[in-house]
């Protein structure tokens, strides 16, 4: 098999499509082609990618719009007087998918409550001793799901410098990119603070996670800070930088200046 | 119900049984609500679009041709009803966009979604949708091929280069 041959007998190969003969064949040359192999390998990692794509939900409230207006039309074309057998069977079900929502709703409430109640009177009691100090070895030793939790606790106390500083080491330090977003949010939210903005303009330059930059580069031009400038044309330069956070630097370029 | 094939159904639908019609929606609205999504980005638009599909396939229900897979037919009407809804309004979310949708929703794994959304924007639109059909939706290739009214040979080999196009563009070899 040549490389050009195996093109046409990717999908087929991946898919399971292949007869033992052809298989083998393309199996030999994907051990002796770098090129093809890395192309093999490449193709497998991206229908991971895709298989791992969480598909949305549709809402209950979304099914039972639609099953209102299927009646409308049932009834439209069958001309039946509005009050029959059909439409009240159809207000049982409206009746019952909103009590099983309420319900479902109710339950889901209790169990918040109890759940993470335990953890938030911790929390609660934890950021009322430190509302003046905020200390970051308190937030040290917990789960990225808490540190969000304290981060948006914290966000509605008094901006301190220890405060700043906390969501300054969270920002760039933090395994968790939720918690690095957050934090970058929680300081987007405090941008009146000129070191708030400081921090996030500096950050630009440090963090190493691109959804971060971006949500950076996103924020940093919402508040029209134009000391971003600068910054933002060295990313483009820069050969190294990721694309998708190239294409966000010359958007926002082009709506500062 | 469950046994009950798509095409018998709709044969029920078309005969006059539009409660049947429910069992449909019930199949299917998922998946075509997650079509128009990831076509096109605009969760709003989507859930008018998903709705509107049902309510046509109900209102040409005499069209209903057994002999074709009624999965190729909701497929079929839905890309025609996407791309009516693209020509009277900008639709194309922005990458910049995505951007916001994603990382709101706290998915686990943004990075990776992000990067594999961005590149898929970058694609053609022809491109784009078999990917979508083909990967995302899990529509069979014989089922794709009777959407565009070709041969499977074809459709596969379209599919081939569309996929090829977005590795590169997923790897930034181009």
């Amino acid at each position: 098999m040549k490389c050009s041959d195996i093109n046409n007998h990717l999908l087929d190969y991946l898919d399971n499509n292949l007869n033992s003969q052809e298989r083998i064949d393309f199996e030999s040359h994907i051990k002796n082609c770098d090129n093809c192999s890395t192309k093999l390998m490449q193709f497998k990692e991206l229908h991971n990618e895709i298989s791992k794509a969480a598909p949305i939900e549709s809402s209950e409230f979304f099914k039972t719009g639609f099953f209102i207006k299927l009646n409308k039309e049932k009834n439209r074309s069958t001309r039946k007087p509005i009050m029959d057998f059909s439409f009240k069977s159809l207000l049982k079900v409206a009746a019952s998918i909103l009590l099983f929502i309420g319900g479902t709703v109710f339950g889901l409430i209790i169990q918040n409550k109890v759940g993470v109640n335990s953890k938030l009177t911790l929390l609660e009691q934890e950021v009322f001793k430190l509302k003046q100090q905020v200390h970051l070895t308190a937030l040290e030793e917990k789960t990225p799901s808490e540190k969000i939790l304290a981060i948006e606790y914290l966000n509605s106390s008094e901006t301190n410098q220890e405060l700043l500083n906390t969501f300054n080491f969270l920002l760039n330090n933090d395994e968790s990119i939720n918690v690095r977003l957050e934090a970058a949010q929680a300081l987007y939210k405090l941008s009146d603070n000129q070191k708030a903005r400081d921090i996030l303009l500096k950050s630009l330059n440090v963090n190493q996670k691109p959804i971060v930059q971006i949500k950076l580069i996103n924020y940093l031009t919402e508040i029209e800070e134009r000391r971003i400038i600068e910054p933002l044309k060295d990313l483009i330069q820069n050969d190294n930088t990721n694309r998708m956070v190239k294409d966000y630097a010359q958007n926002s370029l082009q709506t500062l200046i | 119900m469950n046994h009950l094939s798509d095409e018998y159904i709709m044969e029920k639908v078309k005969s006059g049984n539009i409660d049947y019609m429910s069992e449909i929606f019930n199949r299917y609205n998922n998946q075509i609500l997650n079509y128009f999504f990831r076509s096109s980005g605009n969760l709003e638009d989507s859930q008018d679009l998903t709705q509107s599909v049902f309510l046509r396939l109900l209102k040409y229900r005499k069209s209903f041709n057994q002999s074709k897979s009624f999965k190729s037919w909701i497929y079929g009407v839905s890309r025609n009803m996407l791309n009516t809804h693209y020509q009277s309004k900008k639709v194309v979310t922005e990458n910049t966009e995505i951007i916001n949708n994603l990382s709101d929703s706290n998915i686990g794994d943004s990075e990776n979604d992000l990067r594999l959304y961005y590149s898929m924007n970058l694609l053609s639109d022809d491109y784009k949708e078999l990917i979508i059909l083909s990967k995302f939706q899990g529509l069979k290739y014989k089922e794709i091929a009777e959407i565009y009214s070709t041969t499977e040979a074809a459709i596969k080999n379209k599919i081939f280069r569309a996929l090829d196009k977005l590795r590169k563009i997923y790897f930034e070899t181009e």
